[in-house]
């Protein structure tokens, strides 16, 4: 599985703290319906060539039909079940200790990177729904933040319960830290971390 | 009757494959970008690559017997053959004859 040592936009002093993917299921069901869409034309033909007449003989049209047909279609299936795995494999979670990353492939060209510092986030939930989430334990984890992008959602992550309370975790360790410092708007722009609240100057003193 | 090119047939195949290798190419990009840190996705980017040219390579030799050349007839629907029967009772020149 696709687990990244680093990320776009990783700082040089940020730990990944984990890699989440979606659950296996997920893309076991994606499996097994391609397999049946494989299948179930093998069998519809087996069962006209052993009950009828009809037989495909070479150089017809119906054979040539048969033949052109029959390779786009199993290519196609092919590329979806492909198309499954690399979504499956390549779209990754990533909590480090200072934000959360989501990465996605959208389609075949279009993959998008979105991240969110720890600081910013409000509220984090999570949701398991239904018999089978409820039995293989996953679900989605919904992060809500203040900032641009206001909503992520981990989609049926592994044991989203984990997750939400690993984030909580992290949301405190960096409160505790005190690297939380609203009220330092210019480091936050220029990118920097902001000063902890009990380093900054007393009031009329000159600036660090 | 219409008569269809079998030429006609493989340039339409061939277009629908061109569009279809586009697709499986912008796949195989990006699972080997992306995957190539990972053992896992890499094996499944070479299974995957296998599959396609096990594919074409099949089509290929199946297609092989097909006469390119001719042209094959399709009857539309509704249409109805005139067949010539011997000693037809409309005949009636052979009627007198009898």
């Amino acid at each position: 599985m696709y687990h990244p040592t680093s990320f776009p936009g990783q700082q040089p002093d940020e730990k990944i703290v984990t890699v989440l993917h979606r659950h296996w299921f997920v893309f076991a069901t994606q499996l097994a319906r391609i397999v049946l869409m494989a299948v179930l034309p093998l069998i519809v033909l087996g069962v006209i060539v052993s009950w009828t007449n009809f037989r495909f003989e070479s150089g017809t049209l119906s054979y040539t039909l048969l033949v052109m047909g029959g390779s786009l279609y199993f290519l196609f299936l092919v590329n979806l079940l492909y198309g499954f795995w690399l979504d499956y494999a390549l779209d990754v979670f990533i909590v480090s200790d200072k934000r959360v990353v989501d990465i996605e492939q959208a389609g075949m060209f279009n993959r998008t990177v979105a991240e969110q510092r720890l600081y910013r986030v409000q509220d984090v939930t999570f949701e398991v729904k239904g018999l089978v989430r409820t039995f293989f334990h996953f679900g989605d984890v919904y992060v809500q933040s203040a900032g641009e992008r206001q909503r992520f959602v981990f989609e049926d992550v592994p044991h989203p319960d984990r997750v939400a309370e690993l984030l909580l975790r992290q949301m405190d360790q960096i409160r505790k830290a005190g690297e939380q410092d609203l009220t330092d708007p210019d480091a936050i722009m220029r990118g920097r971390e902001p000063i902890p609240h009990h380093q900054h100057p007393p009031t009329g003193g000159a600036s660090a | 009757m219409i008569q269809i090119p079998a030429l006609w047939l493989l340039f339409g195949w061939l277009v629908l494959m061109v569009v279809l290798g586009v697709m499986i190419g912008a796949h195989l990009y990006h699972g080997f970008r992306f995957g190539r840190h990972d053992p896992l996705t890499m094996t499944a980017n070479s299974l995957f690559l296998a599959v396609v040219i096990v594919i074409i390579l099949a089509t290929m030799a199946l297609l092989a017997p097909v006469d390119w050349s001719q042209s094959f007839a399709v009857s539309l629907p509704g249409q109805i053959e005139q067949l010539e029967l011997p000693n037809s009772p409309l005949d009636i020149p052979n009627l007198l004859d009898r």
